[in-house]
């Protein structure tokens, strides 16, 4: 049997907006992710894909759903089994320099959380050493954030979050704001990490080309639900929902392709999540929709002869191929 | 005239800082009308400096000397009512982030059309159709209703849209694009990259990115920007394809490819970039080069090549074995 460190089922999660109504910013999410793997969580701006990393990891509640991390279900947790399973879990932000003390040294930032759960032992030594296990030169342990380079930061955010050795880490976007060939060091390490301390990761990301390198199984968001979910290989190669074909074909490589802007320029925008119908999510913008995806919203269903979900009418059908 | 006269043509430009130190330390590069030229580059490389100072937009303590002439205009070392002439008529900017260039309080209609109000002798309703027309020209649906609503009830998209449109109002002869997509969502970025293009056909335009696949989907050609010079420039398909500067290709290998994985560590450039005002001594990326031998404690020119691109390093790649 598969072992699942993470698991949520039925996810939801509403933020009332004054006067309009509620955004429904996490609509009925299930995810499991495999010890020891990379899920990645992709998707444009407002779909849900951080709120969702944000209720994994116990920093909200949801309305709805459950979490279970390694067993323990997260939200029925008292305050001081929260705070010994919070040890476990750690994220990763996009933006180092918001995420860290700007008062504090490297050395200080690092040492925190080994304080704050009283971790014991050496504690200095300790900090030497996640430096050298993140290839942080030690001669930075006396900077504050301001003085490093934004790689740096990360860094230093990255040695911090496997401090107490969590079993499950969240990284939402944590290269986007590096240049090209910083991130290319930092998704390295984090692989590494991976490899030698058999890190979970939740991997939030827009960015389809890392995540095809990093992820074992992809979910794809779309206003607050998953609309597309299974392993890397299988779902960059034949993508079952037209939302996912659209994101792939809009994901910008590093050659000279066939300029035609036809497909992707009238696909339109993601309409805000406060406006959703009766059918289908996807379906104004959908160049497959019929009567039947603007009356009936399609569940998220497994299909035959794959280890692909998709929430499509038509994912199985010959012509969801060729849009 | 002993050249072939050029639309654009930067000489020489060099912007430094009072206290000696150079950010960008001598670039050339010319373009005609029509081409899309790609300035591309890891932050710190002097890329954003370089259009600022094609409209007299540096920040305060810079500096710059050189030339650069548009169609007979002289850009660099202008006062700033000769710039702000330019700027509007002749060349037009968007940047990142459109809600720092917008005003929050103004219907953006009424902003387009306070633009046309400078560089027009439109009558005031004349002025009010010709912002909708312009809301349209750059795909923005529903423009009557649009033009009434604040900067803050659009998309990012939506906004962007509009500072394209703002740009293209004084229907200017050079367009400088700062990173205009790197905010946007990867679909919203594909259609404002199709706008750009089909928009900017009578212009230059001037695209400042880091995005290597947005320089693919956007640039006729492309000048690789590394320590403030430029070290490889090109047609894309060749700069693409077969890099030349060992920074280009070991750039172009860093960058992860959807349809292409790697197994194993992703490629990359080690050391880092020369800090800012850091002394450099021959070719700047000599530390982290593999290639580096004596010879590149001399700096290498810009030196044209057969494919029509040019490199500035002692030990290029071959076209073969880059492409290989």
């Amino acid at each position: 049997m598969t072992d699942h460190l993470v698991v949520a089922e039925g996810l939801v999660k509403h933020y009332p907006v004054r006067g309009r109504g509620t955004l429904a910013a996490v609509d009925g999410v299930d995810l499991r992710v495999e010890r020891g793997t990379t899920l990645a969580l992709v998707g444009e701006s407002g779909c849900g894909k951080s709120t969702t990393g944000r209720l994994l990891l116990a920093l909200e509640r949801p309305d709805a759903g459950r979490v279970t991390v390694a067993g323990q279900e997260v939200h029925a947790l008292g305050r001081r089994d929260l705070r010994a399973l919070r040890r476990t879990m750690q994220p990763v932000f996009q933006d180092p320099y918001d995420a860290l003390n700007a008062r504090m040294t490297v050395e200080r930032i690092v040492a925190e959380p080994l304080r704050v759960h009283h971790a014991g032992g050496d504690v200095p030594a300790r900090v030497r050493e996640l430096l050298a296990t993140v290839s942080l030169d030690p001669a930075l342990a006396s900077r504050y954030p301001h003085e490093l380079s934004g790689g740096q930061r990360q860094r230093v955010a990255i040695a911090r979050a496997i401090a107490l050795d969590p079993a499950f880490v969240v990284c939402d976007e944590p290269v986007s704001a590096l240049d090209v060939s910083v991130q290319a060091q930092v998704v390295n390490l984090l692989r590494r990490l991976q490899d030698e301390r058999g890190i979970t990761y939740l991997f939030i990301s827009h960015d389809l080309a890392l995540v095809r390198h990093l992820a074992q199984r992809v979910a794809v968001m779309y206003l607050g639900r998953i609309v597309e979910e299974g392993p890397a290989g299988e779902l960059f190669a034949d993508p079952r929902h037209p939302y996912t074909r659209l994101l792939l074909a809009a994901a910008p490589r590093p050659r000279v392709r066939d300029r035609d802007p036809a497909p992707v320029a009238v696909a339109g925008e993601t309409p805000g999540a406060l406006s959703r119908g009766r059918g289908c999510a996807f379906a104004p913008r959908c160049p497959l929709a019929t009567g039947l995806c603007r009356t009936d919203d399609p569940p998220l269903r497994a299909l035959p002869g794959t280890e692909r979900k998709a929430a499509c009418h038509y994912a199985e059908s010959s012509r969801a191929g060729a849009a | 005239m002993t050249e072939p006269a050029t639309f654009l043509r930067i000489r020489d430009l060099r912007i430094g800082f009072g206290s000696g130190h150079e950010a960008v330390r001598g670039v050339d590069l010319s373009a005609e009308r029509g081409e899309t030229v790609a300035l591309v580059g890891e932050s710190g490389c002097g890329k954003s400096l370089t259009a600022l100072a094609l409209l007299g937009l540096l920040p305060p303590g810079a500096s710059a000397t050189g030339s650069a002439v548009l169609d007979g205009t002289e850009l660099v070392g202008r006062d700033e009512r000769a710039l702000r002439r330019i700027r509007g008529a002749r060349a037009g900017m968007v940047f990142q982030d459109p809600m720092s260039s917008l005003n929050p309080t103004t219907p953006v209609g009424a902003q387009i059309a306070e633009v046309l109000a400078i560089h027009t002798r439109m009558s005031r309703s004349a002025r009010r159709r010709r912002a909708v027309e312009l809301m349209e020209s750059v795909g923005i649906p529903d423009a009557a209703a649009r033009a009434r609503q604040m900067p803050h009830q659009l998309s990012g998209g939506m906004r962007q849209r509009v500072m394209i449109s703002i740009a293209l109002a004084g229907r200017p002869d050079l367009l400088i694009a700062d990173e205009p997509t790197t905010a946007l969502d990867v679909t919203v970025q594909a259609q404002v990259l199709a706008l750009l293009r089909e928009r900017a056909r009578d212009t230059v335009l001037l695209f400042i990115t880091h995005d290597m696949g947005v320089v693919a989907e956007i640039a006729d050609r492309v000048a690789v920007m590394y320590a403030g010079r430029i070290v490889e420039t090109g047609p894309v398909r060749a700069v693409l394809d077969a890099p030349r500067h060992p920074y280009t290709a070991a750039l172009l290998r860093s960058v992860p490819d959807p349809d292409r994985p790697v197994a194993g560590e992703l490629p990359t450039i080690p050391g880092q970039v020369p800090a800012a005002g850091e002394r450099i001594e021959g070719c700047p990326f000599r530390p982290r080069c593999a290639r580096a031998t004596d010879r590149c404690l001399t700096p290498p020119d810009l030196t044209p090549d057969e494919t029509g691109g040019s490199v500035a390093c002692w030990h290029p790649h071959e076209l073969t074995e880059a492409a290989s």
